[in-house]
């Protein structure tokens, strides 16, 4: 068992010199310490730090953290031939796989704990300290032993000395070896209980969750897939870093300086023969979320959580997954950054799109009926005949602080729900709307033209179908002749009885009304007996700061000079205060059955005040 | 040169194509481009399947013989590089299907009548129904419904493909098959072709439906998924029935709300009553 020296651990350190046995009187000390008060500190002396520790809720109850990150950024990525780790081997390290700290960061990791001075303690006492059954397999206790952190291995026979008793207040770490993946394995709870003879201490610790993040926190980070050489690429991050730039969209052929708070992930990057990341959809193969637990300073430590989207490719059991989901352990796992991954093989390739991550958002913090839901809750597309991976989603909904909202998606060609709803901060006194797509305003907008002798316009004028290794063909249409097409007609009537639907679902679990909801134009064709956006779906698009929105180009019908698709949208997001930029995505994106939100992931700060624990969940 | 297709039609199709290639070759050196890189265009999907119809449709549109170009990998099959992975082979064969079907060439038929008659993947099967359905020749029309209508492997994928095909005796197929009170996804299969065949939009654009005909397949379909709207007790079937109603917008409707609800469970009702607003809020 290898120790490792702490050299600065501030936050953590419990003094011998405070708290202590003030009053020896031969009585047995029982006292064991968690942060029950949640102030990031062990107070020996503050009440608060015991009242009803044998118990969690929203007001008290000590927290940890499953210490699942890489501090040292010691797990391997790849093979020596190169090559990248199969899946399950690279998602087999973290740093709670060993009993050792992984460096002095690792101990920030661990949830302070200790167990209090008792100087009379006689000789041959033993203190145990016991995790209850259920958590036992899932919690690791260190203890400091000659300033080091040395892993406590109470299931085979460490205790604390009679020595250790009388020389101060013990200290202890907690970390958690996984986050909950299965309730009925493991719950999140864990009681730890001190013994010194008969006499018993306990206290409950729950571990944190996975917490995914909405629109109205703090945009910290864009991620995008890096094509060098794609014209479509090319036009996509030309345009969307201008726009991030505040310089306009640009001439869409020119990439300027990747701003800092985007992270490029190059799909030409190779290992070996392979390209993993060779993959556009960039909001699909991976999820940001974060877990954390509360420090000294009413500050938060934060992990951020990488998920892995459970796409089954394969049916290798030892490297099944989409390939550019390994990025998630190849390449973002490091300190304070976790990997996670959940499936199960058994999943039923005709619903894997539903893994994907655009088939994952969260609706932002809201209270309706009574309820408060302070953290937002996770949207997905899921009903009992089309769902995604049961264990995945056993896995979240075990999290317990994000209650699930669900719509039918089946009907979409993709099937998430960012083809048709996204949420976006506003001026209202919700703090948050929907942007929906409405195909029937589509068809207004486009009848109303005809109307006024503009049914000859063209749509997606100077637009191509195919790329330029291959024989482009024109895809600009005349209005008049995109609404005479029964095809787009029906899957665009059929479209837009469905989001109603799914609008009814969100309206009921919301309560948000038909005048807070933005509509957002655009019409659907039938794609073997689905539907998918034939417009480009604009409302498919990065909410990349406060009150600024990232959309696809509609490349809709000028006249008059502008483009009445653009024009639509900008002034009804105007009226909730945000601004539209544009991005050019037709080639890799649109033409490919996604846009820019598909093809964009972030990662967001904490929003101002959330702590998951007094959330009520 | 290998052409899947019995009897007369085989030599009636090989002139079709011999001469639509005389016509317009780049079309078709297109579409054999496009096969040729199935594989690698699955390879970036983002769903179930790569969008291969409207790239193809995309590619053809406009082309006098845009069915035959489309339609000689399926019939030919062994003069083109096949796809390996299987969902690229779905992709591919449905999605040049469908898009032929757009087309609306009659010389398409044999091909998909042979497709129908010796496939059995569902979306194959589905896209040669839809093609050959927006054709609506009478007798493939009859051959269609029974397909619907007979239980066998491609019972579903004939209903989900029906829709397209806006005849009466096509309506009045799906309808026999409503009362049957299908469940899970094969009652979502014959409502969405209920809403696509019965769309109020659809039927609106020019020779959708013989003019005679459109008023009836309107309210049989909305007839249809009023009755699994009723029977069924599962949500998210009676929310398409929902949505089917409202898309077919049928004069009638209103009145079977308020009869049903006379004698409705609780479940219905309530069901009945989010019908009703969707209606208030459709849009014409």
């Amino acid at each position: 068992m290898k120790t490792v020296a702490i050299m600065t651990l501030v936050a953590i350190a419990l003094a011998c010199s405070s708290g202590g046995d003030p009053t020896d009187s031969g009585t047995p000390v029982v006292d064991l310490r968690v942060d029950n008060n949640r102030n990031g500190v062990i107070d020996w002396d503050d009440d608060t730090e015991d009242q009803n520790e044998d118990t969690w809720d929203k007001t008290h109850g000590a927290i940890f953290l499953a210490n699942i990150d890489d501090d040292e950024k010691a797990c391997p990525s790849t093979a020596s031939t190169g090559a990248i780790l199969d899946d399950v081997d690279l998602a087999s390290c973290n740093d709670a796989q060993d009993t050792v700290l992984n460096g002095d960061s690792d101990a920030l990791d661990l949830a302070p704990s200790g167990v209090r001075w008792w100087s009379g303690a006689p000789h041959g006492t033993v203190a145990v300290v016991t995790v209850d059954a259920q958590a036992a397999q899932f919690v690791h206790l260190f203890i400091m032993r000659q300033g080091a952190y040395t892993f406590f291995d109470w299931q085979h026979d460490d205790v604390i000395t009679a020595d250790e008793l009388r020389a101060g207040n013990v200290t202890l770490g907690i970390e958690a070896t996984d986050v909950v993946r299965d309730k009925a394995v493991w719950n999140g709870y864990a009681t730890i209980t001190l013994a010194i003879g008969s006499a018993r201490d306990s206290a409950m610790m729950r571990v944190a969750p996975i917490v995914t993040r909405h629109h109205l926190a703090p945009e910290s980070q864009i991620y995008l897939s890096m094509f060098d050489g794609d014209p479509g690429s090319i036009a996509m991050r030309a345009t969307l870093y201008s726009d991030l730039a505040g310089t306009g969209e640009g001439d869409g052929t020119t990439v300027g300086a990747t701003p800092v708070n985007v992270t490029e992930i190059n799909a030409d990057q190779a290992f070996g023969n392979a390209y993993p990341y060779d993959d556009q959809w960039t909001q699909d193969f991976f999820e940001v979320g974060y877990m954390s637990m509360p420090i000294a300073g009413g500050k938060q430590h934060v992990i951020d959580v990488f998920l892995r989207s459970a796409n089954i490719y394969y049916a290798d059991l030892k490297n099944p997954l989409r390939d550019a989901g390994k990025v998630v352990f190849a390449k973002f796992r490091g300190p304070d950054v976790a990997g996670v991954v959940q499936y199960d093989m058994s999943s039923s390739p005709d619903m894997d799109s539903l893994n994907s991550f655009g088939n994952l958002e969260t609706i932002p913090p809201y209270s309706f009926g009574g309820v408060d839901y302070p953290l937002g809750r996770l949207f997905r597309g899921s009903i009992p005949s089309f769902h995604p991976d049961a264990s995945f989603e056993k896995m979240m909904e075990a999290q317990a602080v994000q209650p699930p909202v669900t719509i039918d998606t089946s009907w979409l060609d993709i099937g998430h729900v960012d083809e048709t709803i996204s949420f976006v901060k506003s001026s209202t006194s919700r703090g948050w709307t929907i942007l929906a797509n409405d195909p029937a305003l589509a068809k207004k907008m486009l009848q109303d033209q005809v109307t006024a002798g503009n049914g000859d316009t063209l749509m997606f004028a100077g637009k191509k179908w195919l790329d330029s290794s291959n024989a482009e063909t024109p895809a600009e249409i005349a209005i008049k002749d995109v609404l005479a097409d029964a095809n787009i007609m029906a899957a665009s009537d059929e479209a837009a009885a469905n989001v109603d639907a799914q609008l009814s679902i969100i309206k009921a679990a919301t309560g948000i009304t038909d005048a807070e909801i933005i509509r957002i134009p655009f019409l659907h064709e039938p794609v073997q007996g689905f539907s998918l956006a034939y417009q480009v779906g604009t409302v498919n698009g990065l909410y990349y700061a406060d009150g600024a929105f990232a959309a696809p180009d509609p490349h809709g019908p000028i006249i008059g000079g502008k483009d009445i698709f653009k024009d639509q949208m900008e002034t009804a997001l105007s009226a909730i205060g945000i601004t539209v930029v544009w991005v050019e995505d037709w080639d890799l994106y649109h033409r490919l059955s996604g846009e820019i939100h598909c093809g964009t992931n972030s990662k967001r700060g904490l929003a101002a005040g959330e702590t998951w624990w007094t959330s009520g969940y | 040169m290998t052409i899947l297709c019995a009897g007369g039609a085989h030599a009636d199709l090989s002139v079709s194509m011999a001469a639509a290639h005389a016509r317009d070759p780049a079309m078709f050196d297109a579409v054999r481009a496009i096969v040729s890189r199935a594989d690698e265009l699955d390879h970036h999907k983002r769903g179930r399947f790569y969008p291969m119809t409207p790239l193809l449709r995309g590619t053809t549109h406009g082309h006098a013989g845009a069915a035959m170009a489309l339609l000689e990998p399926i019939a030919s099959p062994d003069r083109f590089p096949m796809p390996r992975s299987e969902t690229a082979r779905i992709a591919l064969r449905a999605g040049l299907i469908e898009a032929a079907g757009d087309a609306k060439d009659p010389n398409a038929a044999p091909v998909l009548r042979n497709v129908i008659t010796t496939a059995t993947e569902f979306f194959e099967v589905r896209a040669a129904v839809e093609a050959l359905g927006k054709l609506a020749e009478s007798a493939d029309v009859v051959m269609l419904a029974h397909l619907a209508t007979a239980a066998g492997p491609r019972q579903e994928a004939a209903v989900a493909g029906l829709g397209s095909c806006r005849r009466v005796v096509a309506a009045q197929a799906l309808e026999k098959v409503s009362a049957t009170h299908p469940t899970g996804m094969f009652a979502k299969h014959l409502l969405r072709s209920l809403g696509t065949m019965g769309s109020s939009w659809a039927l609106a654009t020019p020779n959708a439906a013989p003019a005679l005909e459109a008023p009836v397949i309107r309210d049989t379909a909305a007839r249809a998924a009023f009755a699994l709207l009723a029977s069924s007790t599962e949500a998210d079937v009676r929310a398409d029935a929902e949505s089917a109603l409202v898309v077919i917008a049928a004069p009638d409707t209103p009145r079977w709300i308020s009869d049903a609800k006379k004698s409705a469970s609780p479940d219905l009702a309530a069901a009945l009553d989010d019908l009703t607003a969707r209606i208030a809020r459709r849009s014409p």
